[in-house]
């Protein structure tokens, strides 16, 4: 089954180049110029992986962040920046973000995470089912 | 004169600037990979018999040479900038100052969201001042009104040629929040021998 996933950089060329790059490698692909038009996206659809920029005008990278977890603990979030400085990314780890890599990247390390991040979500919702399972089980067997 | 003030003012804006920079410098860095990367998909799959389109290419070729010429309008700017400390005192162009400030600072402002709009007089405006200080205030007052300004207010800068010198204007579509001048900006203007004064929407400037 074909990753989906959100791409949010205010960069246009690069979103449009990329996302192309990813559709060739069998994703599906959704594209947002900035903070507002992801979250928007993010909230009317479902997504296995979103990779987002840290420096964006108005909302940036970890304010959109916060936002997106807020809403959704289980989404997997893959940071783009600049300069991957060692606070920068434990700034981002500390507030939910599952992997950050520095720009320019590479495709190949982009896509192998966005399946890491793939797996990784479809253990959670193995998790949370199971758990709404044995609460139903335990439920009955109180009555 | 608190001289150590000044320096921290000076080094501030320099790093403030070439961080800003090189952040831009590795946006047009990424666009130029992805399209390098983009190509070499092209030619992958055209040596396993699926045809490539000529159109596509040269549109690619035209966004790698349009970020390459963007790099290179960045890095000048930066270059400029940080040729003005090859000597302290010297005849400037006040307003080419001016733009090239209003260039430098303008990421932050788009960060911001904010707009910057300059208008440069007919002629020249020639002073003998200490270059970086007055590179170094200029970047404090815009600094100070895209920092102070809400989501979608623009900033109007002006030139203006005096009997003494020169006029900067800095005119705000909204009062900016904050203090103003704070020390530093008043330490850089002792230094500079200029005067600097700030009403409502309105930030003078003037290089004597």
């Amino acid at each position: 089954m074909a990753e989906k996933v959100l791409l949010i950089d205010d960069e246009k060329y690069f979103v449009e180049t990329l996302s192309e790059r990813m559709r060739s490698r069998g994703m599906e692909v959704s594209t947002a110029t900035s903070a507002k038009e992801g979250l928007q996206k993010a909230d009317n659809e479902y997504y296995d992986a979103i990779i987002l920029d840290l420096m964006m005008p108005e909302m940036n990278g970890i304010e959109a962040l916060v936002a997106l977890r807020e809403k959704n603990p289980d989404l997997q979030i893959i940071l783009l920046t600049g300069y991957a400085t060692m606070d920068a990314g434990i700034q981002a780890m500390k507030l939910g973000a599952t992997d950050f890599l520095e720009k320019p990247i590479d495709i190949k390390t982009l896509t192998e995470k966005i399946k890491e991040a793939h797996a990784k979500k479809m253990i959670l919702v193995e998790k949370r089912n199971r758990e709404k399972i044995r609460q139903a089980i335990l439920e009955k067997s109180d009555k | 004169m608190d001289r150590d003030r000044v320096a921290e003012a000076g080094f501030g804006c320099f790093g403030r600037i070439a961080a800003s920079v090189s952040h831009e410098l590795k946006n047009v860095l990424a666009i130029i990979n992805e399209n390098a990367g983009l190509l070499e998909d092209i030619i992958f799959m055209s040596e396993k018999g699926m045809p490539f389109d000529p159109v596509r290419l040269k549109l690619l070729a035209e966004t790698i040479s349009g970020q390459v010429y963007r790099g290179s309008d960045i890095l000048r700017n930066l270059n400029r900038f940080a040729h003005t400390t090859d000597e302290p005192v010297k005849m400037i162009d006040v307003a080419e100052t001016v733009s090239l400030m209003t260039a430098l600072c303008d990421r932050f402002a788009v960060m911001r969201n904010v707009s910057l709009n300059m208008t440069s007089p007919e002629q020249a405006v020639v002073v003998s001042t200490h270059v970086f200080i007055a590179e170094t205030l200029i970047y404090r007052c815009l600094k100070f009104a895209i920092d102070g300004l809400s989501k979608g207010h623009r900033i109007e800068i002006r030139t203006e040629k005096t009997d003494q010198g020169a006029r900067i204007h800095f005119l705000t579509s909204e009062q900016p929040g904050g203090i103003f001048p704070a020390a530093e900006e008043k330490e850089l203007s002792e230094m500079l021998n200029a005067k600097l004064s700030f009403s409502g929407k309105e930030i003078i400037l003037e290089i004597v």
